[in-house]
């Protein structure tokens, strides 16, 4: 099964392209998902603990799409990263119900602590659920830049 | 295709000192790959094993499923008066330790020679 990475379109070099990965929801695809959400943040410019954590993350909340989610007719996740100026991020979609997750209750504990995980290793996690829509959005926002969002938001 | 470093999954077992049993895993620990240590942690319990050394040294990645195996067999030896150990250098899988706040629940140590040396006295 190849797995590559297709640019959508092209920026002006740095931070580097958007870019998207249509994902076959199976748990032996997830380490092309981190493939690709580590070279998006190598492109980014992170750093090596930077790049892991959002890797991590991202992992998280493919494997969360995987175990409780619902593929596209395709049979696939569609993965995409969206690099700005102060931010990297990085969105698992899928056509599962979020709400739905919570009758797995073997899966609670873990659910949890991947959640967790993500909101310690990113700044920001958003869950949107619509219907038999979901998508989970992380963001990592470069060293530096987190100082400016702050002051601006004080 | 995931970056320089990356070996192939692969689990290995070794007997150290005192019978003690050293689960020794390489590569990438995740929801694909955690269900075969927790079926070979299992199994080692269910053989009647009380004390195991899981050695994490060639392991790059690690995410929450690996993680709720090896709490989940923390939890299952505890309760049978044994215990587990972990070995796990400093790098990523232990600086993920600290990030969940795992790295109090398990007794990690540098290396599997150290972890032996002190669950033998456990």
């Amino acid at each position: 099964m190849t797995a590559e990475a297709k640019p959508v379109r092209d920026s002006f070099g740095d931070p580097g392209p958007e870019a998207e990965l249509w994902l076959v929801s199976d748990s032996a695809q997830l380490t092309h998902a981190r493939a690709f959400a580590d070279a998006a943040a190598e492109r980014f410019g992170f750093d090596e603990d930077e790049r892991y954590q959002f890797k991590l993350a991202a992992s998280e909340a493919v494997a969360n799409a995987i175990e409780h989610g619902a593929p596209f007719s395709n049979g696939r996740l569609r993965l995409r990263v969206r690099p700005s100026v102060d931010r990297l991020s990085f969105s698992v979609e899928d056509r599962g119900s979020f709400e739905d997750h919570g009758r797995y209750p073997d899966s609670i504990t873990d659910r949890g602590r991947g959640l967790m995980l993500i909101s310690l290793m990113v700044d920001e996690l958003d869950i949107r659920s619509a219907g038999d829509h979901t998508v989970v959005t992380i963001a990592k926002i470069r060293p530096g830049a987190a100082t400016d969002t702050d002051v601006a938001a004080a | 295709m995931t970056g320089a470093g990356t070996v192939p999954f692969g689990l290995s077992l070794r007997e150290l000192e005192h019978e003690i049993p050293a689960v020794c895993v390489a590569g990438e620990l995740d929801l694909h790959t955690a269900p075969d240590l927790r079926d070979t942690m299992v199994r080692l319990i269910e053989e009647g094993h009380r004390r195991l050394i899981v050695d994490l040294s060639a392991v790059g990645f690690i995410d929450s499923t690996a993680i709720g195996v090896l709490l989940g067999r923390l939890k299952d030896l505890e309760a049978r008066d044994g215990a587990l150990a972990v070995a796990c250098p400093e790098g990523a899988v232990m600086r993920t330790f600290r990030t969940a706040g795992v790295d109090r629940s398990f007794r990690i140590y540098a290396t599997s020679a150290d972890a032996a040396a002190d669950t033998v006295g456990s």
